[in-house]
């Protein structure tokens, strides 16, 4: 029987009785991209590995204000990533996710991986899941999300593009007729 | 069915309509205009959102003409005009933006031609596989009925499947499609879903590589599909006159796809050069966005451009749709009653004669709103102390009376320069009989400013209201109209909640205020449709800058002297710069954010120029009129360029009446 448990940190780490991690994490510019290893960092968590993705958007305005922020992020995890073999995959936002997430996923030194999605694009920790979910190596698979102190009341992005399936979950059969429906609610 | 279903909730998006559904919804009023949909040659069917392609192109499904002939409907099109089979690929629902999912794994000088190869590849197999599965579908129906689509005998014996396999698998661009030996058509379609399966699990990263037997039997878009009509006609399958149209629904997806994907226009030129061959055997059916099609003409490999009337020709929908200086011949009132009759029908409701009048009433005049939005209020004339007391009690008398509209009329025509220049403000004898409708069109042009200034003046919503007006407020569009239609209905049963609940199958009689409510509601949601589309957020602050920008220009005109300022005009060689701004103005246009209109100057110059309006469905938002009169602001890209900023006091607007204005309005005084 596989076991799912869910919860904090701090409750969830212990329990596990692993000793080495592998680290997948994204830089970017919200402080919270940085909370999961600083966490681990001082609780002194073993991270054997890691790969750090460093990924650039499109031009826009936006991004010129976003990218100094994203680069500071990006250097306090090098830093405290570096003693452990720290891997850094460099990519675009709209490039195909797969070459860089095999990459990371290829880095592994250790069955025990830590996917922090707080500011991963969607686009990237999807297909990184996809690909842990099928590597057998893995034996502990942790998904971590680190909430912000607040939220603007904002646009969360800028001139979207069109709906389209994420890379990796391409429906392979292709059915016309909807035989669901998706009921979705949100908070304004 | 009951009044408490808003028959307008479901069912409205086209890709949804079950067969049997689509029978009952279509309208078939556009079908003269379109009827080149049915004869040969390659037709574009060019309109922006929601103004019908999809729904015109679903009438040559076989599911639909199956459906029918099953429910003993009368097909909407000549029986000469029958003698076709249809095949298509949607390509939103066919994802064909996979292909470019993995395109920065190919060495840059090949990945153009890699993305060609393998887009048209998956083009290919999508349609051959959707027209074999017609004709199954055809020969399936026959079997149960012979009646049905009788113009399109299908035969599917054993001769004719061994002639038609041994004739296809000669044939050049099959050469290696088929891997295994066929001897049913189920057979090849398992074959070509094998092949659009590979490119799936390409895409989704499940294989590394697309499989040698696939990339060896690559071909170029059009031609197996044009082999396969021939292979189906020559073994008899089909009858030989029958047309094979291939229809391309949300051509548009591509164009976008090529925005992000930095693959320049390939996916495109791809589907062009399959146009471009004019193969007599196949015929396409290209449903697209004005904007997608005419940017990139060019084929795949020659480079060289589709020529229309001789690669193609052009169906567009807003063309038809559109309204023409005098309104008879508008074509769009008449299917937007035809399409409310069905839809109310098919829900099983009941009306006499005309259900738009019976839903939504008249509209009311000029007059009955200006009353509506002065109440009881004290008259609000603002006079100048110049002024001879007869014409302010004269003015003043007219408000109470219950005319405020003239009484507004008489306070601007004061203020007019002919009358400043003739001093009649300080002839008190001259108050009387109305002097300002002494011209037929001084006080018509000026009712919609006048009202909206009446309104503002006391922080109400504007009436929206009527037949005549809902028609107008859709913009050409039917999309825009069953949105009016649905949110007005909404509005009905929540603010009367026990009516909606009966179980009366009589249409209700929407009150005034549901409808402002409704048509407020519809409003919104148009103007947070800018979101969806290409530069979606440009066009939105942009269209937000004219309609605040437009709103504050009527209210500070208290001389009613520009009633035309709900719009904007350029000379029209502007539009031949490449410039941002004007890129910005097209992409609206194109999206349908901005209605363009050729502008007959009233300037000496007579320059060529075009005047620009928002969509008549987003002035309620802006709380700005819809009617179009008189003379738009003579603007200049300068002047665009500082109120795309919503830099509005460079313009000498008084920006401080826009900033008194509540969001929270009131509804005009209604019972």
């Amino acid at each position: 029987m596989k076991i799912r448990p869910w919860g904090r940190l701090n409750w969830i780490l212990p329990k596990m009785g692993v000793k080495d991690w592998h680290v997948i994490a994204c830089s970017s510019c919200e402080e919270r991209s940085v909370a999961l290893v600083e966490w681990m960092r001082l609780t002194n968590q073993n991270i054997q590995s890691s790969a750090l993705f460093c990924i650039e958007n499109p031009l826009s305005d936006a991004w010129k204000f976003a990218k100094p922020l994203r680069d500071e992020s990006f250097q306090k995890l090098f830093s405290w990533l570096n003693g452990a073999n720290c891997h850094v995959v460099e990519t675009s936002l709209l490039d195909s996710p797969r070459l860089a997430s095999i990459d990371a996923v290829d880095k592994l030194r250790s069955g025990s991986v830590v996917l922090d999605i707080t500011t991963f694009p969607k686009r990237y920790f999807l297909y990184i899941l996809h690909l842990l979910m099928l590597n057998k190596s893995v034996e502990n698979l942790l998904v971590t999300y680190s909430k912000a102190l607040s939220y603007p009341e904002l646009a969360l992005c800028a001139d979207s593009l069109p709906p389209s399936p994420f890379p990796g979950y391409v429906r392979i059969d292709s059915k016309k007729t909807i035989d669901f429906l998706l009921v979705w609610a949100i908070r304004h | 069915m009951s009044r408490f279903d808003n028959p307008f909730h479901d069912l409205w998006v086209t890709e949804n309509l079950d067969a049997s559904a689509f029978v009952r919804m279509f309208s078939d009023v556009l079908i003269h205009d379109a009827e080149a949909l049915f004869s040969t040659g390659n037709i574009v069917l060019k309109g922006r959102q929601g103004s019908g392609k999809s729904m015109l192109l679903t009438l040559l499904e076989s599911a639909t003409r199956i459906a029918y002939a099953k429910s003993n409907v009368n097909y909407p099109v000549p029986s000469k005009q029958c003698c076709f089979i249809s095949a298509g690929i949607h390509l939103t629902q066919q994802s064909a933006s996979l292909i470019a999912s993995r395109a920065n794994e190919y060495v840059p000088a090949r990945r153009a031609q890699i993305v060609a190869s393998n887009f048209a590849d998956y083009f290919n197999a999508l349609l051959c596989r959707d027209l074999l599965e017609n004709i199954l579908l055809i020969n399936s129906a026959q079997n149960d009925s012979l009646e049905v689509l009788s113009e399109v005998k299908i035969s599917l014996s054993k001769n004719e499947l061994h002639g038609f396999f041994d004739n296809l698998t000669k044939k050049q661009a099959w050469r290696g499609v088929l891997r295994h030996p066929c001897a049913s058509l189920e057979d090849c379609i398992g074959e070509l879903n094998e092949r659009v399966r590979m490119h799936r699990l390409h895409a989704n990263g499940m294989v590394e590589e697309l499989p040698n037997w696939l990339l060896e039997s690559r071909y170029d878009a059009g031609i197996p599909v044009a082999e396969l009509a021939s292979a189906l006609r020559e073994s008899g399958i089909i009858p030989s006159h029958v047309l094979v149209l291939l229809r391309v629904d949300q051509h548009e997806e591509l164009y976008e796809l090529e925005r992000h994907s930095g693959l320049g226009s390939v996916f495109r030129q791809v589907l062009n050069s399959a146009l471009a061959r004019r193969d007599s055997r196949v015929a396409y059916r290209i449903g697209t966005r004005h904007y997608a099609w005419d940017s990139d003409l060019s084929s795949w490999g020659s480079g060289a451009p589709l020529e229309q009337e001789r690669d193609y020709s052009v169906i567009d929908l807003d063309f038809i749709l559109r309204r023409e200086e005098h309104s008879r011949g508008w074509k769009f009132p008449v299917l937007a009653h035809d399409v409310l009759s069905r839809r109310l029908t098919a829900a099983g409701l009941s009306f006499d004669g005309d259900p738009l009048r019976e839903l939504f009433g008249r509209p009311l005049s000029a007059k009955q709103k200006a009353k509506k939005y002065v109440g009881d209020t004290q008259p609000s004339i603002k006079s100048d102390s110049t002024w001879a007391i007869e014409w302010l009690n004269y003015l003043e008398e007219l408000w109470r009376v219950g005319d405020p509209l003239d009484a507004r009329f008489g306070e601007a025509w004061l203020r007019q320069r002919a009358q400043v220049g003739a001093k009649v403000a300080q002839h008190g004898s001259l108050a009387q009989g109305l002097p300002w409708r002494r011209s037929k069109w001084w006080a018509k042009e000026r009712n919609e400013i006048a009202l909206l200034q009446l309104a503002g003046e006391r922080q109400q919503a504007l009436i929206w209201s009527g037949d005549r007006q809902v028609i107008d407020l859709a913009g050409n569009n039917i999309l825009a109209f069953m949105t009016i239609c649905k949110t007005i209905w909404a509005t009905w049963q929540r603010r009367n909640a026990d009516d909606a609940k009966k179980d009366s199958l009589r249409i209700p009689n929407f009150s005034i205020d549901d409808q402002i409510v409704g048509i407020n509601e519809a409003s919104h949601i148009w103007f947070k449709k800018l979101h969806v589309g290409l530069e979606a957020d440009r066009r939105n602050k942009f269209i937000s800058a004219l309609g605040s920008w437009f709103r504050s220009r009527m209210l500070s005109d208290r001389r009613l002297a520009y009633p035309g300022h709900n719009g904007f005009s350029l000379e029209a060689s502007v539009l031949m710069l490449d410039n941002d701004l004007i890129q910005l103005i097209k992409l609206c246009r194109d999206h349908g954010d901005l209605i363009e209109v050729l502008h007959t100057t009233k300037n000496k110059s007579q320059e060529r120029r075009l005047k620009w309006y928002l969509h008549p469905l987003l002035c309620p938002y802006f709380r700005i009129p819809h009617v179009r009169t008189k003379e738009p602001i003579y603007s200049s890209l300068n002047e665009l360029e500082k109120i795309s900023e919503h830099d509005f006091k460079a313009e000498g607007v008084n920006i401080e009446i826009l900033e008194q204005e509540s969001s929270q309005l009131g509804l005009p005084g209604f019972e």
